[in-house]
């Protein structure tokens, strides 16, 4: 039962530290193109991998 | 001026607060500040969405720069580790002297800088306090002598991952920063000494071994500071420290102690193939940085990346430029990467270790980092969000008025405040680097003295980080309270920090500013 807690717990730091450094590349890709849905997009999934990064660590 | 000070301070104290008064790891308190810091940036400091969106694609560049250290010296670590080289080498020390003092020295100070240089992460602490405890040592003193022993090596231990933080955050070169903190850090690492031999065995114990104190503390040193200043950093801590350990070998010859005490054998052969996988990395560092066409051929993919000019809507300006630099073939990390191949190949040949071994040791490193990177990432991100709407200059220029020309006693105070709160001088460097630079600019005072302050006192206050020292007493003993050793650990490290406060004064003031 620990065990698999704290796999998932580490799934979920795992997914948080992605969410936190892959969104970026994209941002530097799009920049000043005009995409403002994206680049809002993008943001949106950064700051959700910060809060994922908050709430299980 | 001072609701503009209070507003850019937020973030920090926020970080502070939640650590100091919530005890949150750097890992859930990192994305808070960045929260915090992107709220205050949009609604005070007037950052537009590109802004924001730029600085977090030069964040994360600035986060893998030193994350890819950070990975690769855990990964190594754990090499040696599964092949049982860090016990062998822990179980031999105890057997050169039965001197109660040399004891603290050779393994609290010279064994606990080396596992600072090969791999950080309160593992110096982990290591060496049962070591103590089985050689003698109250639970207390077992956890206190190693954490000050091996402070002076942790900017350019775990492969110099702080000082890489300290490039990657002021975008000065490190071959500018090394001799200052260098420098600084050697003459800590007497004081280092001093400290544990106090802990061990008072006042007459400092008097007896006045001399292997200077004579080690010399060999750490004068190693960390040549091969720190001749550009290989990232091995200047773990030089150090196999300097310390070769010289505490001879020396604790003539410090033997009560020989009745001490009946056990070294076994020599296993001692150098436990050394073996560290040999490798020296090897491969040298041979790196050393012959032109190796480093040439590895230098051929770089990765950097143009970024634009940026504004915020009340005139802040950063000027366009190059991001970090990096090499992913000759970068630290992947010369780390390199070595813990080498080692796994090297152990596996005299059969410490296994093919099966790797699934073992790849989740280990793994389940031992992320945790720590979440920290850096969302640090990282949160410090560049805060120097490119204008929020570290509002502190820096009210932090040089309050100062003033005192600033370079405040100095190492705010590095070992940011170390002592995020666990780490890596995250203190993070944080607080380029508010030292920007203070020590408009005060017109030598940045890489300053700088040199900062990681110096950042060194010294991670090792009583309350991670850290949590860290310690659940590897040595649990009963020791936690409140006894930082208490302690504050009252040693106090007086370092302010030996180092009047140390830079000085320096400043010979260096003409």
């Amino acid at each position: 039962m620990k065990g698999r807690n704290t796999g998932r717990k580490l799934g979920a730091q795992t997914l948080s530290f992605v969410l936190m450094m892959v969104p970026p590349v994209g941002l530097y890709l799009t920049m000043g193109q005009g995409q403002d849905a994206l680049t809002w997009g993008l943001l949106a999934i950064i700051a959700a991998g910060m809060l994922l990064g908050m709430l299980v660590s | 001026m001072l609701i503009d000070w209070l507003f850019a301070f937020s973030p920090l104290l926020l970080v502070l607060g939640l650590m100091i008064l919530f005890r949150w790891g750097a890992a859930r308190a990192g994305p808070a500040g960045w929260f915090a810091a992107v709220a205050v940036a949009v609604l005070r400091f007037g950052a537009g969405r590109d802004l924001v969106a730029v600085s977090q694609a030069k964040g994360m560049l600035l986060a893998l720069d030193v994350l890819m250290i950070v990975w690769a010296a855990f990964l190594l670590y754990r090499v040696a580790e599964e092949a049982g080289a860090v016990k062998v080498l822990g179980e031999a020390l105890p057997s050169l002297t039965a001197d109660r003092g040399m004891q603290a020295l050779l393994i609290g100070w010279a064994f606990a800088s080396f596992l600072q240089g090969v791999g950080g992460f309160g593992v110096p602490v982990v290591v060496t306090a049962p070591l103590l405890m089985g050689v003698g040592f109250e639970p207390l003193a077992a956890v206190v002598i190693p954490s000050l022993g091996h402070a002076w090596s942790v900017t350019f231990g775990s492969l110099a991952s702080s000082f890489q933080a300290l490039i990657a955050s002021t975008g000065l070169a490190g071959e500018g920063l090394a001799p200052a903190s260098a420098l600084l850090l050697g003459i800590t690492c007497f004081g280092c000494g001093y400290m544990a031999l106090h802990a061990a065995d008072g006042w007459v114990g400092m008097k007896r071994l006045a001399l292997p104190v200077l004579v080690m503390g010399g060999g750490m040193a004068a190693s960390q500071y040549a091969l720190a200043t001749s550009g290989l950093w990232n091995i200047a801590g773990f030089g150090g420290g196999l300097a310390g350990l070769m010289i505490g070998f001879v020396v604790a010859r003539r410090h033997r102690g009560n020989p009745e005490r001490n009946n056990r054998v070294v076994d020599g052969r296993r001692v150098l193939l436990a050394l073996s996988g560290y040999i490798a990395l020296i090897a491969i560092t040298l041979g790196i940085q050393l012959v032109p066409a190796v480093k040439a051929f590895l230098g051929q993919t770089v990765l950097e990346v143009p970024f634009p000019a940026l504004e915020t809507v009340r005139g802040f300006v950063t000027p366009a430029g190059m991001g970090p630099r990096i090499y992913p073939f000759r970068h630290a990390g992947a010369i780390l990467t390199y070595a813990s191949a080498a080692a796994f190949l090297i152990y596996r040949r005299v059969g410490w270790l296994r093919w099966g071994s790797v699934p073992h040791i790849l989740a280990g490193t793994v389940r031992g980092v992320m945790s720590s990177s979440i920290g850096i990432a969302s640090m990282v991100a949160m410090s560049v969000v805060m120097a490119h709407t204008g929020m570290t200059d509002v502190l820096a220029k009210g932090m040089a008025q309050a100062a003033g020309q005192f600033f370079p006693i405040v100095s190492p105070w705010i590095g070992a405040l940011g170390a002592f709160v995020s666990g780490s001088n890596t995250n203190s460097n993070v944080l607080f680097a380029m508010l030292q630079l920007r203070t020590a600019e408009l005060l017109g005072m030598t940045v890489p003295i300053i700088l040199a302050g900062q990681t110096a006192g950042g060194a010294v206050g991670s090792v009583m980080a309350p991670t850290k020292v949590v860290v310690g007493i659940s590897a040595a003993d649990a009963s020791v309270e936690e409140g006894r050793v930082l208490s302690t650990l504050l009252r040693y490290n106090g007086i370092l920090i302010a030996a180092m406060s009047l140390m830079l004064s000085f320096w400043i003031l010979l260096a003409g500013g």
